[in-house]
């Protein structure tokens, strides 16, 4: 609720809106001011305040407002506001008071205010409304502050804000003119650079707090920045007093003197050392994983070397053709030998093929592809060890579809090998199956590897594919393997583009399938 | 058909020649890579198998040598390596006029398999 009184303004009766003087109690004593103890507290851009009545007619106005006009207070009072307007705009400031009149609401303004002496200052001004008990305006005080102190005081602020900003910098500061000589520097850079005041400082050369190593860079972006006045950030190696160097990253930015002529840079030094050290200890990592995989390399190579002559002399051996007939027992050792012999490939190929994929090495020799010609292949190369197990495998495609795919053959029946091998492992001798098919589903090849083993339960189906994950560790580990094989195969169809999953059911059987576009698509790198 | 190993591994030039041989080819064999090339150089083989990591003068010394020397389309050479980085050396090889790629260690049947061929392909 808005309340009203009447208060007695150096003679004449105003009705007052509480409402907006109550943060003024003392208004009639200060006029709105607050009072103030500190003795330097200086009165910058102090408020005007004069106010008027409906016929325009000052009423009321504080001292800063009389010091201004240059006229006293008692002889302001009763004059028309137009005494302090200039001429040319008496008729915009007739214009705003009449809009005031019909609308109760006063304008943020510029205007002009002219002094006694003529002198005319411009002002930003805001009004508050005086409303009578009946509602009616009864007059205005108009609150002006001049324009060029105001900006008088910004420019100060803006400049103690850079004094404070540049002095008290955790950053290092320096200013130097055209020739690089230093003319000014922050607490910071003279702490860090182990000096005690800006005089020992002041008129050096940027150089001599320059390391030797970089000299040259130095003298190259100063003499860029002479020719050109563009300046960029780069890597210096800062000299302190004592002779120790740090690495630092230098930012200037120019200085104009006020008619636009560039007088020197100023710049902003940051200590890079912990950057650097980040930086060294990237780069040794990097050296380490570099080593970490040419050892791999090597190692993987010294594995395989003697691998080729054992696996190659033994296959020879089982061909009755190349090195004569062996007795029964004979050929029984070397079936064992080699049978552990391409485990032992397997395996060196698995850890490998894991490491490749890791570092996302592996690359993919996409090639347009039949694999019906890929599924009986599979089919030949299984036979004998399903006579072996006495198992029964068959690998071929559903109906009578001609399925042509693009992608890479080897890493495809790699995959296929690989998890009927699994299958293999898990179903029961004599009555087992492994029937591996493939088919289109929509504009994708599906390809299935079902047995009737044992089965994995629900809760372990999605950690199969993880890495060194082995599913039964239980079992006294009779299903064998680095628990690679699995992780490999996603890595594979994934990096073919592919998805793979399972489905299985305890005690009845498991189906690994694994669904790879028609065409990989234009991307033959390994996947990101 | 004559064929030349380049290998420094005894071991697997035994095995290479005794497969080889037993198929009634002519196999002859070089202990590192600048003998390989000197015998490229003198004689006319029908297929050469090239491995890659040899001490001194390796099997990228011996493709880039004999390139110089314009001695590629003399014979099929087919690269017969355990190295890793099978990618980047088929990458580095990429139009040097190799025949094909025998990772090591080599099944029989795939030996033979590229030995039968290459005899095909020369008939």
């Amino acid at each position: 609720m808005t309340q009203f009184y009447n208060v007695q303004l150096r003679g004449q009766l105003v009705n007052l809106n509480i409402s907006q003087y109550t943060l003024f109690p003392q208004m009639e004593k200060h006029n709105g001011e607050n009072q103030i103890k500190h003795p330097r507290l200086k009165k910058m851009v102090p408020e005007l305040r004069r106010t008027i009545n409906m016929d325009g007619i000052i009423i009321d106005c504080n001292e800063y407002y009389a010091d201004k006009i240059g006229q006293s207070i008692d002889e302001i009072i009763g004059l028309h506001a137009d005494e302090h307007t200039p001429p040319d705009d008496r008729e915009k400031f007739h214009e705003e008071f009449e809009y005031w009149k019909k609308t109760k609401t006063g304008k943020k303004i510029l205007i002009n205010i002219m002094a006694k002496d003529g002198t005319i200052m411009e002002m930003i001004s805001s009004i508050k409304s005086h409303i009578g008990e009946d509602g009616e305006l009864t007059g205005r005080t108009a609150i002006m502050m001049d324009l060029n102190e105001l900006k008088e005081f910004q420019k100060i602020v803006m400049l103690r804000k850079f004094e404070s900003l540049y002095e008290n910098s955790p950053d290092l500061y320096r200013t130097v003119n055209y020739n690089g000589t230093i003319v000014d520097c922050n607490k910071a850079y003279l702490r860090e650079l182990g000096y005690d005041s800006k005089e020992d400082v002041v008129g050096m050369n940027l150089l001599e707090h320059t390391s030797e190593k970089s000299i040259d860079i130095m003298r190259i972006n100063m003499a860029n920045w002479r020719n050109t006045g563009a300046g960029k950030t780069s890597e210096i190696w800062m000299k302190r007093r004592d002779g120790t160097e740090f690495p630092s990253i230098l930012t200037p930015t120019n200085i104009h003197d006020k008619d636009g002529n560039l007088i020197g840079r100023n710049v902003v030094i940051k200590d890079a050392t912990s950057m650097y050290e980040t930086k060294q200890m990237l780069s040794e990592q990097k050296k380490i994983d570099r080593m970490k995989e040419e050892f791999l390399s090597v190692v993987t190579h010294e594995l395989k070397s003697p691998l080729t002559p054992i696996i190659g002399f033994a296959q020879a051996l089982t061909r009755p053709k190349m090195l004569g007939e062996l007795n029964e027992k004979q050929n029984d050792a070397v079936i064992t030998i080699l049978s552990n012999a391409t485990r032992l490939r397997k395996l060196i190929g698995d850890m490998l093929d894991a490491h490749k994929l890791e570092l996302k090495k592996m690359r993919f020799d996409l090639k347009e592809m039949s694999v019906n010609d890929l599924m009986s292949h599979i089919d030949k190369s299984f036979q004998l060890t399903a006579k072996e197990k006495g198992v029964s495998i068959h690998c071929n495609v559903k109906g009578n579809d001609e399925i042509m795919i693009t992608s890479d053959r080897d890493r495809v029946e790699q995959v296929i090998t690989n998890l009927t091998y699994n299958a293999i492992d898990f179903i029961p001798k004599d009555t087992g199956t492994v029937t591996v098919t493939a088919e289109y589903v929509g504009s994708e090849v599906q390809f299935s590897v079902v047995d009737n083993g044992i089965g994995i339960p629900p809760e372990k189906q999605k950690e199969l594919f993880k890495k060194f994950y082995q599913a039964n560790t239980s079992h006294d580990r009779k299903h064998g393997g680095t628990g690679l094989g699995l992780s490999i195969c996603k890595g594979i169809v994934e990096g073919l583009g592919g998805k793979i999953g399972v489905e299985s059911t305890e005690n009845v059987g498991s189906n690994f399938y694994f669904i790879l576009p028609v065409k990989r698509g234009d991307n033959e790198s390994s996947p990101d | 058909m004559r064929v030349l190993q380049i290998d420094d591994n005894d071991d697997i030039r035994k095995f290479v020649g005794m497969t080889v041989s037993s198929m009634g080819h002519d196999y002859e064999s070089a202990d590192g890579g600048r003998k390989g090339v000197e015998m490229i150089e003198n004689n006319q083989y029908d297929m050469v198998l090239l491995d890659m990591s040899m001490p001194e003068f390796s099997g990228i010394d011996v493709i880039n040598d004999l390139s110089s020397k314009n001695l590629m389309t003399k014979q099929k050479i087919v690269i017969f390596s355990a190295s890793v980085k099978k990618d980047d050396i088929i990458e580095e090889l990429q139009g040097k006029g190799i025949h094909s790629f025998l990772p090591k260690p080599v099944d029989i049947d795939e030996l033979i398999d590229k030995l039968t061929e290459i005899e095909d392909e020369i008939k």
